[in-house]
């Protein structure tokens, strides 16, 4: 494997962290990720479900294209790349040199438990007599002094938390190994050349024990919204079996409290902290999932913002299909009830009537904490760029938000290093001429590794009698013993193993393996055994050993002969590595589109750019406000200029044909057809605002779209007329159905309306009906704004919108003020309905490209959080308005984003065939084509000329969905044919 | 910052009440219902202390002052203590009770500050009737044992420290007035109580009344120059 | 005073009842026997001596009270909620002096609630209208048992007299 010219490192491995490390080590850098805590994950770990599909789903962060099946399963037991250092217990402790060359000086806390040594038998957190309030579960559960960072990973190693240990010694003592050392140890070492950096240092949750209104820290069942997740989690407190904190009652009755800690001048808070309305809907539905459906569950809330796509109709079944209450009325404060335990909230309702009610819990939605700073010796650097932070000057962001930061902040570091990512070798194996790849040709023969573990306390084994059944069971197998002693190195002996061996796949069996794996697997994989060429016996289980000191051979055979099956069964790779052309075909040229295009020609990339009107730009030169509009004007003229960029306008895409990697099509222009070939394409085919005919729209002159009535603000002579009263009206046709989301920037664009208004008639009276300010994150503090500037806000019901009418000439606005109980009537000059947006009608090229779309019309993503920019198709990626609304700024990052992902795959030379694809026996296929239906990477197609279903071995994930559908067993799947399946079951039986 | 007002509309609540330490302007309101849902009579008799805000902000000044909603409010600051937007809701109500004909301020109230301002206690009650009290209720207490050479030390100069009264002890509940003179008398203390002007409850501060609040601090400022004191004991 | 005899602070001392008692208290200049003060009693936060004066003056007296309780009480509780957020026994704001007695008295529910869940017979105050108000209440919730004292009170009631 040849080393990589440039590293990178990553401070903080959670999402965003991860993320970032993930996509440099693919792009092909090799990555330090550093992180000052004991694991890996940031909060996720401590979560199980995320909307909108209620998994955890972090796991689709993985490389999807030319991966390893197998090396690396689930993200919140830890990460495992090739590329990917990881370095707990660590940080950054200097910085010096210069952008492209730093010398990086990190410093590691010892975690007092010798890796090696340790069996992970946990015998020292059994004895430790230290109890601490667990960070883990947000305070909602203890743990000792010793533990294990990674609940559910049994092979993670069990570490001291060096502030409340005591250094009692009862730990070092129960420890059959001696792998405890109690004296806590720093060690640094120096990294250099380091190219870049990026800051993923998270965003700490506002602490509610900080202010004593609700009684959180005294009333133990107050808890946070983190908190209340691990009570409800398998993982958490109570395994899965949620009890109320203070009395072990059941729980019946949950309230969620929004905006703890946010929305809040009074503790220097003004920003929303965005995430935590949909994370209390989802946590609504979780708990009627755990604890029945019969709960209550009850959200106290202000605006419920529901500004992402698929929010809206989230929460709409949460409130109309499983019962949840939503109440407009910020909690003040939390009082006991009187039964014990119980928690008493009162309220105003929406007609403002006070109201009571009681709970067992309450939950609290912390928002985002106080923001760390940027340490100095980072900060200094960040102007040079190449220290890059991931949006902490955003807030607290949900995980969509962060994996499109860590793809933007990864684009704009290898963008600012000026790296041609092609020029840089992957160093993955798998590629065709590689020995494993070779290896998996030939017939197996089976080298067995031996491993005695001599250092710790574990189980005897009769080696002599183990190899020698090995050796005599049929097939090639050859055998060699390494000891491993303490001190003794073995890496001479077992690089002569691996030099001499005939075998071409490879069995570890050992007493005790853990600790060295990681270690292994990196001296296998430079011998050409890359991990699915590697089966690992540890006989050091309970299942085996039996508690008992000495292994019995009978015993020690089984799991070893299941691994011996496995192998033999092992199937040569099928398919070519596919050639894979570093160009991009970008379908759109607004501000998505262009931003994608720009960076992906920075980046050597060809890029063919095309865009269905005659000018490039797309909204973006309707842009009114200049500040917004600059950086747009500024991408068409890089565009228009780059060497790498060829703009065809007036263009479609006519045709397509081909697989991620290579496509072939023609785009469409004056009747001409121009071909083209290109490795990725990226959808940016954008939106429109949409047409409505809410509240009479287009019957009265004075109804105007937001749009229109901003063109109108911005008009000289608006200021000239005389203006008493400004309607506006929010969602307009928009947030319920058919047109069920939110439009994401029309609140936004009515404060802006409304305060230019207020400038030039500073006595006007201005009303903005809404049912929910999306003023999230920083724009919150436009809405405060608005407010001191005297536009009055009046919060409406779906139910009970405000009416339209005339009076003769004029328009007349009839609404209900909840807050003063009274109905209002607004004559109005101006009424300004906020239409929303729609995407433009993109299904022929979906169907072209092979990508789903929404029932609203915009392109499906792989995967609303992890995979924001991807689609199913590997070779396809979409960013801005097609798949959802959002501001013109934002568009331009997700334009980067999507960028980044195409670099991925079109920074390979090739790429290899998925191993773990389907095959179709086309003898015993009936052509129903059920199979073609049902793949949702749409790897399936059917072949023209003869008929028959063929598989891309590329875009096959090995999902196995094509094998469940199949009436006739035509399609296996690579190597866990049936014929495989049954002999490694017959093994395990024996 | 400018805050201009709509419709033409003007309220002197809002701009002659003062903000809060925070100084955050009262338009600020996001009429969430923070103060509402902890205020214990939001509800009673129409109180809803976001509406009065609500109220203030759209010029409804008369509204609000011809009702009985200010005097419904005990003036806690509950409501404040919680309000993320800092909204100086009592200043509000504290003003519009200003802003009520003093002939219509509800209950003892007002009475009891012009008693005050004419008499130099809330009650009128006249400096005779009140010395007697006093001296009657302290000659009581020396009848205890550890107090037989008690003595109330009434205009005592030159006397650390000045003690004024609660009109109520002084009216009705008498037995209370002998808790401070016990510990005073222990602790060998130096102090006095004024003949005249002997009110420690400052109903100004209630009825909203700047002018006569100012009277009742200035007596105070009075008697510690003209009783020749060095400390004030602030009225409990 | 301040906005009206910024001088006043410099010419004269001043004193609240807590930092009087605390001076009796510190010094020896008064004794107290705790054990006189035998009932189990809770503390209620006035609001202009606690909230108010954290918000006008940056700081309520919460903790002063609590430690002449300390001196002078031998059980005592807090009342949920208490300090910066407590409920207001409904008598303050010059409400005792309105008319409004079925307010005042809906009002003052909530501190009954949060004394009756602690179970004490004596609630010990600072504060006149307090006083007033929660024997008023206390009536009126059918709490007819429940003491009501003064905070100086019980100092008062714990006063060590020596015999000379």
């Amino acid at each position: 494997m040849e080393k990589t010219k440039s590293q990178f490192l990553v401070l903080g491995a959670g999402v965003g962290g991860i993320c970032s490390a993930i996509d440099l080590a693919e792009t092909g850098y090799s990555v330090t990720l550093v992180e000052k805590g004991p694991r890996t994950g940031g909060i996720m770990p401590q979560l199980d479900h995320q909307f909108p599909d209620d998994h955890c789903g972090m796991c689709r962060m993985l490389p999807m294209v030319d991966r390893e099946p197998g090396a690396q399963t689930c993200l919140k037991r830890g990460l495992s790349h090739p590329n990917i250092r990881i370095l707990t217990h660590t940080t950054l402790t200097d910085l010096s040199g210069n952008p492209g060359d730093y010398t990086a000086v990190l410093t590691s806390v010892s975690r007092g438990v010798d890796a090696l040594r340790c069996t992970r038998c946990m015998a020292c957190i059994d004895v430790c007599p230290v109890s601490v309030l667990d960070a883990f579960n947000d305070r909602a559960g203890d743990r000792n002094a010793i533990y294990q960072p990674f609940f559910g990973n049994p092979e993670a190693l069990p570490t001291i938390d060096w502030d409340n240990c005591t250094r009692c010694g009862e730990c070092a003592q129960a420890c059959p190994n001696s792998a405890i050392d109690l004296e806590r140890v720093e060690l640094t070492e120096s990294v250099a050349p380091v190219s870049g950096v990026i800051v993923a240092g998270g965003n700490p949750l506002y602490d509610p024990a900080v202010t004593d209104l609700y009684g959180y820290g005294v009333l133990p069942n107050v808890v946070t919204a983190t908190a209340f997740e691990r009570i409800l989690s398998g993982s958490g407190p109570f395994r899965g079996q949620p009890v109320r904190p203070s009395d072990g009652h059941p729980i019946r009755r949950v309230a969620w409290i929004q905006c703890v800690g946010s929305r809040n001048v009074m503790i220097g808070a003004g920003h929303c902290s965005s995430t935590c309305c949909m994370f209390a809907v989802k946590e609504a539905l979780l708990a009627k999932k755990t604890l029945g459906s019969d709960t209550d569950t009850t959200i106290f809330y202000m605006d419920m913002r529901t500004y992402g796509r698929d929010s809206q109709r989230y929460r709409d079944r949460a409130e109309e299909e499983s019962g949840v209450r939503f109440i407009r009325c910020r909690i003040h404060s939390v009082d006991p009830a009187d039964d014990p335990g119980d928690l008493k909230l009162t309220y105003l309702d929406d007609l403002g009537q006070p109201g009571e009610a009681t709970f067992d819990m309450v939950v609290l939605s912390t928002g985002a904490g106080v923001q760390k700073e940027l340490p100095p010796l980072l900060a200094d650097k960040t102007d040079q760029g190449a220290v890059v932070t991931i949006g902490p000057e955003a807030g607290l962001q949900d995980i969509r938000e962060t994996v499109l930061r860590a793809h933007g902040a990864v684009s704009s570091l290898l963008e600012k290093l000026n790296m041609d990512s092609r020029a840089k070798t992957i160093p993955k194996t798998g590629r065709a001429g590689d020995k494993s790849v070779n290896r998996f040709m030939q017939q197996p023969v089976i080298q067995v590794l031996v491993l005695d573990n001599g250092v710790v306390k574990a189980p005897q084994v009769e080696w002599p009698a183990i190899e020698g059944r090995l050796e005599r069971s049929p097939g090639n197998i050859f055998v060699n013993r390494l000891s491993i002693i303490d001190g003794k190195d073995l890496s001479l002996e077992l690089e002569t193993v691996l030099k001499e061996t005939r075998g071409n796949r490879l069995l570890v069996v050992s007493n005790h393996i853990a600790g060295y794996r990681a270690t292994l697997t990196k001296r296998f994989e430079e011998a050409g055994f890359s991990a699915p060429l590697v089966e690992w016996v540890d006989l050091n289980r309970n299942d085996v050993s039996m508690g008992t000191e000495t292994i019995q051979p009978d015993a020690a055979m089984k799991p070893i002969q299941v691994a011996l099956m496995r192998l033999l069964h092992k199937r040569p790779s099928r398919g070519m590595a596919q050639v894979v052309e570093n160009s991009a075909l970008v379908i759109g040229a607004g501000p998505a589109g262009l931003s994608a295009a720009v960076s992906l020609a920075e980046q050597g990339v060809v890029v063919h750019l095309v865009e269905k009107e005659i000018s490039i730009g797309g909204n973006g030169p309707r842009i009114q406000d200049e500040h917004q509009r600059r950086p747009i004007d500024q991408l068409i003229v890089r565009a228009k200029g780059h060497p790498n960029i060829s703009i065809h306008t007036g263009a479609t895409l006519g045709a397509l044909s081909g697989r991620p990697g290579h496509f072939e099509g023609w785009v469409v222009k004056e009747n001409m057809e121009i071909p083209l070939s290109f490795g990725a394409a990226i959808i940016a085919t954008g939106g429109t605002p949409a047409i409505t005919e809410a509240y009479g729209m287009g019957k009265h002159p004075p109804l105007v779209s937001h749009f229109d009535f901003e063109k109108k603000v911005l008009d000289p002579r608006f200021a000239e007329d005389t203006l008493n009263t400004v309607v506006m009206i929010q969602c307009a046709g928009s947030r319920e159905e058919p047109r069920n989301y939110c439009s994401r920037t029309c609140c936004v664009k009515a404060l802006d309306n409304a305060l230019r208004v207020r400038q030039l008639f500073p006595h006007a009276r201005i009303v903005i009906f809404y049912r929910d300010i999306m003023t999230y994150g920083k724009s919150e503090e436009l809405y405060a704004k608005a407010r001191t500037r005297r536009i009055r806000f009046i919060p409406f019901n779906k139910s009970k919108p405000p009416v339209v009418r005339t009076e003769g000439d004029t328009v007349v606005v009839d609404g209900f003020d909840p807050v003063m109980g009274e109905a209002v009537h607004l004559k109005a000059d101006w009424v300004s309905l906020a239409v929303g947006m729609v995407p433009k009608p993109i299904h022929d090229l979906c169907r072209l490209l092979e990508v789903p779309v929404t029932p609203d019309g915009f392109v499906h993503e792989a995967d609303a959080k992890w995979r924001p920019v991807d689609t199913i198709n590997p070779g396809v990626f979409v960013c801005g308005l097609a798949k959802g609304p959002l501001r013109a700024d934002e568009a331009v990052a997700e334009g980067t984003a999507a960028a980044l992902r195409a670099l991925r795959l079109l920074n390979r030379t090739e790429l290899a065939p998925q191993r773990h694809s389907a095959v179709v026996r086309h003898a015993i296929c009936s052509r129903c084509y059920l199979c073609v239906d049902s793949c949702p990477y749409g790897a399936r197609f059917v072949e023209p000329v003869l008929g028959q279903v063929e598989v891309d071995p590329v875009a096959c994930q090995g999902c196995g969905t094509c094998a469940s559908v199949c009436p006739n067993s035509a399609t296996v799947m690579g190597e866990n044919e049936d014929f495989t399946v049954m002999n490694v079951i017959e093994a395990a039986l024996m | 910052m400018e805050i201009c007002t709509p419709d033409n509309t003007t309220s002197s609540i809002l701009q002659s009440a003062p903000r809060r330490p925070v100084d955050s302007p009262t338009p600020l309101c996001l009429s969430c219902g923070t103060c509402s849902a902890g205020c214990p009579i939001t509800g009673q008799s129409g109180f809803d202390p976001r509406k009065i805000v609500q109220m203030v902000l759209a010029g409804r000044d008369k509204e609000l002052v011809k009702s009985n909603l200010p005097w419904l409010c005990t003036l806690c600051g509950k409501c404040e203590y919680a309000c993320p937007m800092g909204i100086n809701i009592i200043s509000i109500i504290r003003t519009a009770r200003g802003l009520v004909d003093r002939d219509k301020v509800p209950g003892q109230i007002h009475k009891g500050v012009e008693l005050g301002l004419k008499t130099g206690n809330n009650l009128g009650l006249p400096q005779e009737d009140f010395t007697f009290i006093i001296e009657d209720v302290g000659e009581e207490l020396s009848a205890e044992s550890g107090f037989e050479d008690f003595m109330v030390p009434i205009d005592k100069k030159g006397a650390r420290m000045l003690h004024t009264l609660h009109n109520k002890l002084v009216n009705t509940q008498n037995e209370d007035l002998v808790h401070w003179w016990k510990i005073f008398h222990v602790a060998s203390e130096s102090w006095t109580i004024p003949s005249v002007n002997w009110e420690g409850v400052n109903w100004g501060l209630f009825s909203g009344d700047n002018d006569a609040m100012k009277t009742f601090v200035d007596r105070i400022a009075h008697h510690m120059q003209a009783l020749e004191l060095s400390c004030l004991m602030y009225p409990e | 005073m301040e906005k009206w005899h910024p001088e006043f602070f410099d010419r004269y001392e001043t004193a609240t009842v807590f930092d009087l008692l605390i001076e009796y208290l510190k010094s020896g200049r008064i004794r107290v026997d705790k054990s006189v003060n035998n009932v189990r009693a809770a503390y209620h936060d006035p609001c202009n001596y606690g909230r108010k004066s954290q918000e006008l003056f940056g700081h309520g007296y919460f903790d002063e009270p609590r430690w002449v309780m300390d001196q002078c009480m031998s059980d005592w509780v807090d009342l949920f909620p208490s300090r910066g957020n407590q409920y207001c026994c409904g008598g303050g704001g010059g409400t005792l002096l309105t008319p409004f007695k079925d307010e005042r008295t809906h009002y003052g529910r909530k501190k009954i609630e949060q004394i009756r869940r602690t179970g004490v017979g004596t609630i010990v105050v600072p504060c006149h209208s307090c006083h007033g108000q929660i024997k008023a209440i206390a009536a009126a919730y059918d709490m007819p048992d429940l003491t009501v004292k003064y905070l100086w009170e019980v100092v008062a009631d714990a006063l060590v007299i020596d015999p000379d």
